[in-house]
């Protein structure tokens, strides 16, 4: 009786809570911006906050339900332009992370030696002291200081470049292992914009993806998932056509009408193919390429010459005629556009395959027309104060280049956002780097294998206890913002936000970098930027106050701006597209090399549940079975029909899976959807540290895989690697069973 | 009254499984963990079934989220010796978790096997129970359960509504499954209602219910998936 | 010798075993109860975890529990049927019978009734089905048939009893204040006589429609619903038969138990083997055909859902057991029962006992294997039930506290009427005469 009271009195409240909120669709749910102090929460009563998620590239707007004073479900937000209401399975376990038992609770300080996982905990006031004594000495130092991040997002990324700057000559390294970074760079060779393009699957008819999982990793599931949907039967009367490329039946290609099964790494031969029956055909946008590209002639001539759709079949192992035939179907059934990820852009043949992808985009025309290829127009953020000389905001390193480069001589790490230690194979030496600096601090909210390396810990909070926000990329062609704020008045532990201890410790570095880095938060920071938007007086949120935009934001996630048309403007000189050739000249074609010791090629992709391994360490994604291996705790290999006949192996015998750089065991999965010479298996799993969930749980591929070095972009190499499969009877009982088989 | 059902659209489902850990954390699934996920005893009140078509090249998989479908006459019904299931006026399925005494018949007619038994004490390791949904109960060992149509936010909406004094409104009620999807391919509304979605959908030439032929009366449609395969053409589609 | 005297020969001989135990008694049930002992202690554990530790899972919700439920209530039958109709049919050669068989029918109920406990996921409220049943369900007829089948089992065992009883009143060292309350005053006087056989007589009428029911409605419980090869109209029948059938065996195989132990190869001669062994070859025809009859019928109909359990029983993970099952069940008894030679008192024993493993075997295809391959298009290739150490413990438990029960009837009541074959003495000489031998100075020593 007493709640339904309660309920009733919310209702009544909550009424008039929905009138602040502008954004919500009629019937949504009751967005609170203001909290109420956990201890005094009403029974029975729910709230919503906005907030972002951070766990993959997407950046998918969320509403946090809180009810009894605690996190326990996440929504999408209807109103986020990339989420629109859906979310996945990884930012539906995100509570788990909230509560995760293994989540650091205070900051640390390492007792005994490293790696040894014996720990301290000390106070914030002394962790800061610890971090200023260990770097003051440094600011004198050019080579001193490097901060070790992942792609950050937001104005995270601009704080920590500017804290850099303004320490003086620090470094910023880069470890994204699965950023798909080629594919910027691939639109900065042909367009001049190094952006993530977008593309409008909502209004397209015909979708090509060369190796990008599109709708279970890669660079945004939520939104994909919903454009495709929409793709499907989204349109009445109308049903759209979705093809997949690959060597592996990914969630994705499962889900496509059609699955080209092209030999790895092989993609960019593909899609000149393609492009061979378009020109040759004359079936291209002939306008489009007469009046808003160049270098066109030799781009024609390479491709007739090299890439006819019988020389481009064997190299591949498509069928000519599919070849002819998709690249008619994409000509007929536009808007058709064409879109590269994952394994096909890493790799040496990675950077040829993201320029063919452009290239091919631009043949049919995609370029600023609805269905086709935007650019997102930033969003109009007011700029942080230009750093004086001597500082320099500088563009960070790849870990990769850091790690082939002797010179290195670093005497403090600091880490976030990214756990190499996993991700990168031994033989990349990353160990060695890090043995080699003298101090190391990690600001990585869980215990995980890089963090186990350090020597002090900074536990950052989690995003829905701090402050964070985000432009997503790609986004959705608009220019947009997310913003997330905190939906409780205190962290759940001694915890805090990264940028906000960078903020605390430059204070007391010196007086130059107080004036660099002026807020006294980044709360004060974001607000700060966000100005920017409030003053264009456009947009989702206009208001006549930046303290209500600012609550007005956070209350709605964000700020997007359908007024602003899509960037469709090139950047290059010349104002036109380039069709630059150059990439692909070399290793266009080729499959990489298998020998008779290791016949097979390892494809590695990342997994639905646990992206590059960063979300292994929430049970409801541990016992999520996967969509095509059907596993659960566990990994697999897995390994094609053919294969499995020849070395008779059944599902769930033990594998053993060796490259040249290092060895795994895993149960078999006997897969319909494989090349007959490639062995895949997902990433994510094989955490020798990262909470009881995920610690000495299944194998982890990338260990396998050569060092990535600047020759071939610097990514991690996820196609190429040659490996030999034995059964390994022998160590059948150290694997869990086999989850239930797959039915074949 | 409204007589509540769902579609399911397969072409639309892309297998994220967003709809099956939505569901658990709603509901306040437990984990069943590694050994006991390994021995079948993991609950999933939605789990999405995969059916492979084909051989290399030509491979096809279908993702089907499977959930308790509500049956008009429900074949648990029948056999629970103790009325723990039973049929709610507004056509939920629903059980009665301290009536259950777990004889695990209503599991074994189930044609669908969309039932679950807590063979363990659920338990969250702490503070994971902190994520625990106070609007739905915690089961215990020794009980049979399944997907409500996460009637809790039924009740929430019908008693927001009533409040009101309105109707509730075609698409106001969202089960976590329906609200997750990315793809929009489960959709939750009135059957009775022949302007709801649902009702409209149940209408297509794609839809199906499953096992309709052995006369359980299943409240959930399945609207099949287009074509495939080589000489697939985009274009007009029912 | 005097009538009088052969009468006292036979109180001698068949209160023997109630009055004296030998050490090797003492021995078994010490081991008996250490099982039982061991079976208990894992029920507690499966009370304190769950059934957690037991094998089921989904989709496999039923395992050994319900097998052993099937089968105990299977047992059931052969005892009060064979009774009622060979009292019915006034069959002489029923007389040293009909005690053995009327216990095994209580006890083999109580054993099956106690799968219940081990198998609901709340034991403790197993009175809520009496308090408010839901009368369209299977169980309900269960709870319901086999009440009254118990009921009515230990009256049908308790009537005959009673003269018995009324010996051991007058002549038992110990327990006399038992025998007498239980005695109800009897004096062996016609009338009473007279009474007590008409009362048998409606007991052994009703029981027959009763024990039907029972297997019938336990049969229904698997038939009534829709999974592949359970929802089949000739369960009721294929059932009952196949309870009799095993309940034939586990008589022939007390019977012979008994007769060792406890010295009563006077009373349990070749002839009571020979014909009960027919039966059980009778028996054995019928159950093949209903068998054969279910299979083929699935095979030509090719439904899918079916034939994934058919497949699975033929050649599939249950291949072993199906086919162990038939070897038992009918090859062996038809190879040995068929031909006088082989039809002794050890073929019976030996063909009873691939009987009783038969039909246990067949109770666990029935349940595991329909269970195992659902209707769901799933995503399992079959599900997989390995049963577990509770499950094991408390089925042998309930095996060894079957043995228990008739070792304590043993040691409180004669296990042969003897009553009925005083009765029957004067009809048949052949028994007496070789109750003689064996009473005789260094007859025993014969045999």
């Amino acid at each position: 009786m007493k709640r339904r009271e309660f309920l009733k009195s919310s209702v009544v409240a909550g009424t008039a809570g929905v009138l602040l909120d502008a954004c919500a669709p009629a019937g949504s749910e009751q967005i609170i911006p203001l909290l109420i102090p956990e201890e005094r929460f009403i029974p029975g009563v729910e709230e919503f906050h906005a907030a972002t998620c951070f766990e993959c590239p997407g950046g998918c707007g969320l509403l946090a339900r809180k009810i009894d004073g605690r996190l326990v479900k996440i929504e999408g937000n209807p109103a986020h332009p990339i989420s629109k209401g859906g979310s996945c399975a990884r930012g539906q376990a995100l509570p788990q992370a909230m509560y995760h038992p293994d989540r650091l609770q205070s900051p640390l300080v390492r007792e005994g030696e490293r790696g040894k996982g014996r720990w301290t905990e000390i106070s914030w006031d002394d962790a800061l002291e610890r971090l200023v004594t260990e770097l003051t000495p440094l600011r004198t130092e050019s080579s001193g200081l490097a901060f070790l991040t992942g792609q950050l997002r937001g104005h995270r990324w601009e704080l920590v470049r500017r804290f850099l700057a303004a320490f003086g000559g620090a470094h910023h390294w880069l470890h994204e292992p699965f950023g798909d970074h080629l594919v910027r760079r691939a639109s900065e060779l042909t367009l001049g914009i190094e952006a993530f393009p977008t593309h409008d699957v909502e209004h397209a008819n015909y979708v090509l993806t060369f190796g990008a999982a599109l709708v279970e990793a890669s660079r945004s599931p939520v939104r994909f998932g919903r454009g495709f949907g929409h793709l499907r039967r989204g349109r009445p009367g109308q049903r759209g056509k979705l093809v997949a490329i690959g060597p592996h039946l990914s969630v994705t290609a499962a889900h496509a009408d059609e699955w080209l099964p092209a030999r790895p790494g092989t993609d960019a031969a593909l899609v000149l193919g393609i492009a061979h029956t378009l020109i040759r055909d004359e079936l291209y946008d002939k306008a489009f390429v007469d009046e808003r590209t160049e270098g066109f002639e030799a781009f024609r001539e390479r491709v007739l010459e090299a890439f006819a759709p019988e020389t481009v079949s064997v190299a591949t192992g498509v069928p000519t005629e599919q070849i002819e035939r998709i690249a008619r179907e994409m000509a007929e059934y536009g808007p058709a556009i064409a879109i590269a990820g994952d394994a096909a852009v890493t790799g040496p043949n990675g950077l040829a395959t993201a320029v063919a992808v452009t290239h091919l985009n631009a043949l049919v025309g995609a370029f600023g027309r609805e269905g086709g290829i935007h650019f997102d127009p930033p969003p109009p953020f007011a700029p942080y104060p230009v750093l004086d000389e001597p500082f320099v905001l500088r563009e960070p390193t790849p870990l990769a280049n850091v790690l082939s480069d002797p010179t290195i001589d670093v005497k403090a790490l600091l880490v976030a956002g990214t756990n190499p230690l996993f991700t990168l194979p031994a033989a990349s030496g990353v160990s060695d780097l890090f043995s080699n600096i003298p101090f190391i601090a990690s600001f990585g909210s869980f215990p995980d294998e890089t963090s186990q390396w350090a020597d002090l810990l900074l536990p950052e909070s989690t995003v829905f206890e701090r402050f964070d926000d985000d432009v997503p990329a790609p986004g959705v062609g608009k220019s947009m913002a997310s913003l997330s704020g905190p939906m409780f008045v205190r962290p759940l532990y001694d915890t805090r936000a990264m940028p906000d201890v960078l903020l605390q410790i430059g204070q007391q570095l010196g007086d130059d970098m107080a004036v660099a880095l002026p807020w006294e938060s980044y709360e004060a920071a974001l607000q700060a930027a966000w100005s920017g938007l409030h003053d264009s007086q456009r947009g989702s949120i206009v208001e006549t106050s930046a303290n209500r935009f600012w609550r007005s934001a956070l209350e709605s996630g964000g700020w997007w701006d359908d007024s602003t048309p899509a960037q469709s403007q090139f950047a290059t000189t010349s104002n036109r597209y380039r069709f630059d050739v150059a990439p692909l000249r070399a290793g266009v074609g080729a499959a990489p090399d298998t020998s008779t010791e290791r016949p097979f090629l390892l494809h590695v992709y990342p997994s639905l549940a646990f992206g590059d391994g960063r979300s292994a360490h929430l049970p409801f994604l541990q016992e999520l079975a996967d969509p095509m291996t059907d596993t659960r705790w566990g990994s697999v290999v897995e390994v094609s029909v053919p294969a499995a006949e020849e070395y008779g192996i059944a599902n769930g015998d033990p594998l053993l899976v060796s490259s040249a750089q290092g060895e795994l065991v895993a149960r078999a999965r006997v897969m319909p959807g494989l090349r007959p010479e490639v062995v895949a298996m997902a990433v994510g799993q094989g955490h020798t540290s990262y909470g009881r969930y995920a610690t000495d749980r299944g194998a982890n591929p990338l260990a396998l895989l050569p060092p990535p070095g600047p020759v071939d972009g610097s990514g991690v190499a996820l196609v190429g690697t040659a490996v030999s499969i034995r059964k390994a009877p022998e160590v059948l009982a150290a694997l869990p069973r086999a989850a239930q088989s797959l039915k074949v | 009254m409204a007589k509540w059902g769902m579609a399911i659209d397969i072409d639309r489902c892309d297998g994220c499984n967003a709809c099956v850990v939505a569901c658990r954390t709603e509901n306040n699934v437990p984990t069943a963990g590694p050994e006991q996920a390994e021995n079948g005893r993991a609950i999933e009140w939605i789990r999405v079934e995969r059916h492979v078509e084909g051989e290399f090249p030509n491979v096809r998989v279908r993702f089907v989220p499977v959930m308790c479908v509500h049956c008009d006459e429900a074949p648990c019904v029948k056999v629970c010796p103790v009325s723990a299931t039973y049929e709610t006026p507004d056509g939920l399925n629903a059980q009665i978790h301290p009536r259950c005494i777990g004889t695990r018949a209503c599991g074994q007619a189930c044609p669908y096997t969309v039932r679950y038994f807590n063979w363990g004490e659920p338990s969250w390791e702490a503070p994971l129970e902190q994520t625990i949904n106070p609007d739905v109960a915690v089961r215990w060992k020794g009980i049979m359960e399944k997907c409500t149509f996460c009637v809790q936010r039924i009740r929430r909406t019908n008693d927001q509504a009533r409040d009101e004094e309105r109707e509730i409104r075609d698409g106001e009620v969202q089960p976590a499954c329906a609200q997750a999807c990315p793809a929009q391919a489960i959709v939750f509304g009135d059957r009775e209602d022949p302007e709801s979605a649902v009702s409209k959908l149940s209408e297509s030439p794609r839809a199906e219910r499953p096992l309709e032929e052995l006369g359980t009366g299943p409240r959930v449609v399945y609207l099949k998936e287009g074509g495939w395969g080589d000489g697939v053409r985009p274009g007009s589609s029912d | 010798m005097t009538a009088s005297g052969r009468d006292r020969a036979i109180e001698d001989s068949l209160l023997r075993p109630v009055f004296e135990t030998g050490r090797g008694v003492w021995i078994t049930v010490g081991l008996l109860v250490a099982v039982i002992a061991y079976g208990g202690y894992q029920w507690l554990l499966q009370l304190q975890d769950g059934m957690v530790i037991a094998g089921m899972n989904q989709p496999v919700y039923w395992g050994l529990y319900i097998t052993n439920y099937v089968f105990f209530i299977g047992i059931s039958h052969a005892g009060t049927l064979i009774s009622a109709i060979l009292r019915l049919t006034d069959a002489e050669w029923r007389r040293p019978i009909t005690r053995a068989a009327e216990a095994i029918t209580v006890f083999a109920l109580l054993m099956g009734s106690s799968n219940v406990l081990w198998h609901l996921g709340r034991p403790e409220l197993i009175y809520v089905p009496l308090l408010s049943p839901q009368p369209l369900s299977p169980l309900i007829w269960d709870v319901a048939c086999i009440s009254v089948y118990l009921l009515g089992s230990i009256t049908y065992l308790y009537l005959p009893l009673i003269p018995d009883l009324a010996i051991l009143r007058d002549r038992s060292p110990r327990l006399r204040w038992f025998y007498r309350l239980l005695a109800l005053g009897w004096q062996g006087t016609s009338r009473q006589h007279q009474l007590l056989e008409r009362a048998i007589g409606v007991m052994a009428v009703a029981i027959i429609p009763i024990a039907v029911s029972v297997h019938t409605v336990v049969s229904w419980v698997f038939a009534m619903s829709l999974v592949p090869m359970w929802h089949s109209a000739i369960f009721g029948p294929y059932f009952v038969v196949g309870a009799i059938f095993s309940g034939i065996a586990a008589l022939l195989i007390a019977m012979a138990i008994l007769r060792k132990t406890f010295h009563l190869e006077a009373f349990f001669r070749p002839i009571h083997f020979n014909n009960l062994s027919l039966l059980m070859l009778t028996m054995a025809c019928l159950w093949f055909y209903f068998t054969f009859a279910e299979h083929l019928t699935v095979w030509y109909g090719n439904e899918p859902d079916e034939i994934a359990v058919l497949n699975a029983r033929l050649y599939g993970p249950f291949s072993t057991a199906f086919w162990s099952m038939i070897t038992c069940c009918f090859i062996i008894p038809l190879g040995i029962l068929s031909f006088k030679r082989t039809r002794t008192v050890i073929g019976t024993v030996v063909a009873s006992c691939a009987v009783v493993i038969g039909m246990w075997l067949e109770r666990y295809i029935i349940v595991i294997s329909s269970a195992s391959y659902p209707r769901s298009e799933t995503m399992w290739d079959g599900g997989v039930y390995t049963p577990s150490l509770v499950e094991i413990s408390l089925t042998a438990a309930e095996f060894a506290a079957f043995v228990l029960l008739f070792i304590v009837f043993a040691k409180l009541f004669p296990l042969v009427s003897i009553w009925e074959i005083k009765e029957g003495d004067e009809r048949d000489i052949d028994a007496v005469t070789d109750l003689l031998e064996l009473e005789s100075p260094g007859g025993r020593a014969k045999t």
